[in-house]
C-alpha cells in the first residue's frame, strides 16, 4: 500500500495516479479503502465496519476478504 | 535579437493549425506559449485558407498562408523572408512532421534571419522513423515489439511465422491494422503498399492500455521535461479526446533513457503499450513533434511548448516544476464566429493581421 499512489474522494471515486484508471466505489468499499489507505490492520478494519454498519461478523470478514482479493487484481493493493 | 518594425515586439511563428476531428498541435502550443508568458505576437503558418486555426482571431494575432512542404526549400524560404519582412520573427514552432526535412534545410538560413528553431535534426529523425525504430530500441536496450521489415508476399510469409498471429500490419509513414488470418495480412499489405509505399512493417500485437508522454529533450541528452498520459476516450481514427496525467517512475525513466540515446532536440511524443500480462511498457512510436494534447502538459504544471519557445530563443528554460497527476483535459470542439475580412484576406492575399500589437500592448 505505501508504494500505491492512490486518490479516494469522499464520495469514493477512486483514481490510481500510476496506471491512470478511474474506479467507483460504493459507500462500504469506499470506507474499508479509506482504512486500508490509512495502513489499518485487518482486524481493526473489521471492528469498525462492524461498529458503523449492522452486519454480522461472519458476513463482514466474508465481504471484507473479497473486497480485498478484488483490489489485489487490480493491482491497487 | 531583431526588432520589429512594430516597436520592440517580438514574433513567435507556429504551423499546424488544422484542428478538425484529427487536430494538428498548432492551437496547444500557441495557448501554451501564451500562458507560459510570452508577451510578443503569435504568427500562424498555415497551409490551407480553411486551416481552422487561422480564424481563432483572439489567440493568434496574424496569419500567412506558406507553401506545402513538398513545393521545396526555395518556395518557403521566399514566403518566410516576406512575412520576416512584414513581421520579423524570433522563432519558429513547426508541428508537423511532414515539415521537419523541410526545416532542417533553410536551417542556417533561418539561423542568418535571426530565426531560432529548436527541432531534431534529419539523422535523429531518420533513427526513430518507423522503419528504424525498432533496430534503434534494440541497440540501446529499450523495449519495442518484434518488427519485420517486408517488401513482398514471400518477406510477408517469413515475417508472420516469426510474428504469428495476430500482427500489426503498418504503413512506413502512416497507418497500421491488425491481420488475424493470411488472407487479411495480404489485404493489407496491398493497401498500405499503394498508398505509402515499401517496406511495410509487420509487428507483434502488444494487448493492454496505451500510454503516451510528451517530451522536450534538450539536443544534449538531457529531458527538459515529460509529462505521460493514459488515453480516456479516442475518437474514430484512435485520437484522444480526453486523457489524464498519471505518475509512473517507469514511464519518466523511458522517456529519459530515449532521450538520452537519441541526444533528441526539441518535442516528441512517445506512444507506448503497457503488456496486461507482464506490465512491460513497448515504445510503438515516436513521434517526432508536440502531440495535440499537448496544452495537458500546461494544465499540469509543466508547459513544454513555452520551455521549447525559449529554447528556440536560444534562452535558457528554468527548471520546470513537477506536474501533477490526475489532471484531465476534455477535447470540446466550438465554432468560431469571424469576420468576412478574414476570409477575405486569406483567400485574396494569403494573409490575414487582426493586429500589429499584442493585445496587451493594443
Amino acid at each position: 500500500m505505501k508504494d500505491k499512489q492512490l486518490s479516494l474522494t469522499e464520495s469514493g471515486f477512486l483514481f490510481d495516479h500510476n496506471s491512470g484508471l478511474t474506479y467507483s466505489l460504493n459507500p462500504t468499499a469506499t470506507r474499508i479503502m479509506q482504512m486500508l489507505m490509512d495502513e489499518e490492520d485487518a482486524e481493526t478494519i473489521v471492528q469498525k465496519i462492524l461498529e458503523e454498519y449492522e452486519v454480522d461478523e461472519k458476513e463482514a470478514r466474508f465481504d471484507i476478504e473479497q473486497f480485498v482479493q478484488q483490489l489485489k487484481k487490480f493491482d491497487l493493493l | 535579437m531583431k526588432k520589429s518594425k512594430q516597436g520592440n515586439v517580438r514574433a513567435v511563428a507556429v504551423t499546424g493549425l488544422q484542428a478538425t476531428d484529427n487536430p494538428a498541435p498548432g492551437i496547444a502550443v500557441a495557448r501554451s506559449i501564451r500562458e507560459g508568458g510570452w508577451d510578443g505576437l503569435i504568427v500562424g503558418l498555415t497551409y490551407d485558407t480553411f486551416d481552422t486555426g487561422s480564424y481563432n482571431s483572439d489567440l493568434i494575432d496574424q496569419v500567412f498562408l506558406i507553401p506545402y512542404p513538398n513545393t521545396g526549400a526555395e518556395a518557403t524560404l521566399d514566403r518566410l523572408h516576406y512575412i520576416h519582412s512584414i513581421t520579423p520573427l524570433s522563432a519558429i514552432i513547426p508541428n508537423l512532421d511532414s515539415e521537419l526535412d523541410l526545416y532542417n534545410t533553410i536551417r542556417d538560413d533561418l539561423t542568418a534571419m535571426g530565426i531560432g528553431l529548436f527541432i531534431p535534426d534529419t539523422r535523429t529523425l531518420r533513427m526513430r522513423s518507423k522503419a528504424k525504430l525498432a533496430e534503434f530500441c534494440h541497440n540501446h536496450n529499450l523495449p519495442a515489439p518484434i518488427t519485420e521489415l517486408v517488401y513482398d508476399f514471400a518477406g510477408l510469409e517469413r515475417a508472420l511465422s516469426k510474428v504469428g498471429y495476430p500482427a500489426v500490419i503498418k504503413g512506413v509513414f502512416y497507418e497500421a491494422y491488425t491481420a488475424y488470418t493470411w488472407q487479411e495480412a495480404t489485404i493489407h499489405f496491398d493497401k498500405l503498399k499503394l498508398r505509402w509505399g515499401l517496406p511495410i512493417l509487420v509487428q507483434n500485437v502488444i494487448p493492454g492500455e496505451e500510454y503516451n508522454i510528451c517530451v522536450v529533450g534538450d539536443g544534449k541528452g538531457g529531458t527538459v521535461g515529460a509529462v505521460p498520459m493514459r488515453k480516456l476516450r479516442l475518437t474514430e481514427k484512435g485520437k484522444a479526446w480526453a486523457g489524464i496525467t498519471i505518475k509512473d517512475p517507469e514511464l519518466i525513466e523511458l522517456a529519459k533513457k530515449t532521450m538520452e540515446a537519441l541526444k533528441w532536440r526539441g518535442p516528441c511524443e512517445l506512444e507506448l503499450m503497457k503488456h496486461e500480462a507482464s506490465g512491460q511498457y513497448y515504445i510503438i512510436e515516436i513521434n517526432p513533434r508536440f502531440p495535440s494534447w499537448c496544452y495537458l502538459t500546461t494544465g499540469a504544471g509543466q508547459n513544454l511548448p513555452y520551455a521549447n519557445l525559449q529554447l528556440a530563443l536560444g534562452e535558457q528554460p528554468l527548471e520546470l516544476a513537477e506536474y501533477r497527476s490526475g489532471v484531465t483535459f476534455a477535447r470540446h470542439a466550438i465554432d468560431i464566429i469571424c469576420d468576412l475580412s478574414a476570409l477575405e484576406g486569406l483567400t485574396m492575399k494569403g494573409q490575414v493581421i487582426y493586429r500589429k500589437q499584442p493585445k496587451h500592448k493594443e
